[in-house]
């Protein structure tokens, strides 16, 4: 039992490997807000390209579909490692001269994009029909319903779910080390390596467990104040 | 017949008891007779699988380990060491299992009964496994694209470097060279490897051996040892801490080092000497 103690919680061992872990963690969360703002845009365009009605666009929706089915099944570690390496390796032009920071970003937003893109489709497939043909009658074009209209009510609905995808995002921005980035898991493992002392992990675990609380909590209370307008709504 | 608990406690003592006996007898036959092969040569205790070395590493590290899956080793230096040991030790079997590096330096437990890794022995890793006497001699060699030149200390800080985690390279490149933009560090060679063929690295330091095994293979794509760092390390097999064999495991490595086995292997490994590299000071 003490040996376990001794193991991850040596307050001695953890205070040292403060510095370096908050430095690789400082890391972790720029690719996660990086990551973040592009997903919410990448997702958004790839939802509204998704649920696009028309026959002439029938081709971009197939594309869609498809590109949505490919990355959900991917693991991030996969992506993220064959956007780091591969990108540079095959000379795709433009893209294989970003850095490995930037291509982790892209590798994210590809895995990430396609999940956010089927919650905000739900959103926007939860907004009654009757208000589409409302906003129709009242001649709007289809595109003015979807950003006056629809969008506004439906994002406003799935930011519980957006901000639970945003949890895992953040968790697998960890997956960076594996392409060579020095971030918050490959500075503990290298403090663990050189003291053989588990603490540094503990300190890093103990960055994510207080980012992601807030954020759960934050999640909750906006759940609670939709439910109470909804019931407000029916009364 | 139904045993009971204690009763089995009881028959084992007997065995033990029976098996002692016998021990003893095969050593005065042996020294009465004299023309068997040395059959009492140290014994090891607490194997993992009776009658079977255990042998743990972390794969792919040509020419210390050929083969690309645990159970389709074909040669090796280590591999033809950690057999002659096992044969001298009179085990019918050797068995290879996966150890990851970055965890057995960390002190992690290897579900093996002696791990050959071309691990640096280091005071700061001896408190955490216990070394054998060392095996091996290496320095940093540095792997890079042909035509990278690296006269000096001053050229090799402007590199952007890229070392395995918690290798001695790693150390050395942090430690020692200091270079000017921050080292990437990866989580097996292969990846290191892949980054440098990726061009996202010129160089990567890692033991003279290991590189020069790496670029004999072809994993790197114009790849080539253009100089190394002279830090005299040994390699040392690993063995759990506390492990009850240390000293037969070192009594054959000794035995085999003076019988002139290691120079064999590396003759037949590595071909070209690693001090025909250039030393950078």
């Amino acid at each position: 039992m003490q040996q376990f103690f001794n193991t991850f919680l040596n307050w001695g061992k953890f205070v040292e490997s403060l510095p370096q872990v908050l430095k690789g963690f400082a890391t972790n969360l720029s690719l996660m807000v990086a990551a973040e703002l592009c997903v919410l845009v990448g997702g958004l365009v790839l939802a509204l390209l998704r649920n696009s009605q028309s026959r002439a666009t029938a081709p971009v929706r197939w594309l869609a579909i498809g590109y949505i089915d490919l990355f959900r099944a991917l693991p991030g570690l996969i992506v993220i490692y064959m956007v780091g390496f591969g990108m540079p390796i095959a000379g795709v032009p433009w893209i294989s001269q970003w850095s490995l920071f930037e291509l982790a970003v892209l590798a994210l937003t590809l895995v990430y994009g396609a999940y956010v893109a089927e919650v905000y489709r739900a959103g926007i497939e939860s907004i009654h029909r009757s208000q589409t043909a409302a906003a129709r009658s009242l001649g709007l074009s289809q595109g003015k319903t979807m950003r006056f209209v629809v969008l506004p009510q439906a994002i406003r609905r799935v930011v519980p779910p957006l901000l639970n995808d945003f949890i895992g995002l953040q968790k697998d921005t960890a997956f960076i080390g594996i392409i060579g980035v020095l971030d918050g898991f490959r500075r503990a493992q290298i403090f663990a390596g050189t003291k053989f002392n588990l603490s540094s992990f503990t300190g890093l675990a103990l960055c994510f467990v207080v980012i992601t609380i807030p954020m759960t909590r934050f999640t909750d209370y906006l759940l609670k104040r939709d439910q109470q307008r909804i019931a407000a709504g029916t009364r | 017949m139904v045993v009971s608990r204690r009763g089995r406690g009881a028959l084992l003592i007997l065995f033990a008891a029976v098996a002692l006996v016998a021990a003893g007898c095969g050593g005065d036959n042996n020294q009465s007779s004299g023309s068997t092969q040395q059959a009492s040569g140290p014994t090891l205790k607490d194997l993992v699988t009776s009658g079977t070395l255990t042998v743990g590493t972390e794969l792919p590290a040509p020419p210390f380990w050929i083969g690309n899956d645990y159970d389709s080793i074909t040669g090796g230096y280590e591999v033809d060491l950690a057999k002659e040991i096992g044969k001298r030790l009179n085990l019918a079997n050797v068995k290879f299992v996966e150890m990851p590096f970055a965890g057995l330096v960390a002190g992690q437990k290897c579900k093996c009964d002696i791990d050959f890794s071309q691990v640096t022995i280091t005071d700061e890793r001896a408190k955490v496994v216990e070394f054998t006497a060392p095996y091996f001699e290496a320095n940093q060699g540095i792997l890079a694209k042909k035509g990278t030149s690296v006269a000096s200390m001053a050229d090799a800080k402007k590199l952007r470097w890229g070392a395995q985690t918690n290798t001695t390279g790693a150390a050395y490149i942090t430690d020692n060279i200091k270079p000017s933009s921050e080292p990437k560090i990866y989580n097996t060679t292969v990846d290191a490897f892949t980054a440098l063929n990726a061009g996202q690295l010129d160089a990567v330091l890692l033991d003279t051996p290991i590189v020069l095994g790496a670029v004999k293979a072809g994993q790197i794509k114009d790849g080539a040892v253009v100089g190394q760092f002279k830090t005299g390390e040994e390699y040392g097999a690993v063995l759990n801490k506390g492990s009850p064999n240390l000293d037969a495991i070192n009594q054959v490595i000794d035995s085999l080092k003076s019988a002139g086995f290691m120079d064999q292997l590396f003759k037949k490994y590595f071909g070209a000497d690693p001090t025909s590299v250039p030393f950078i000071s």
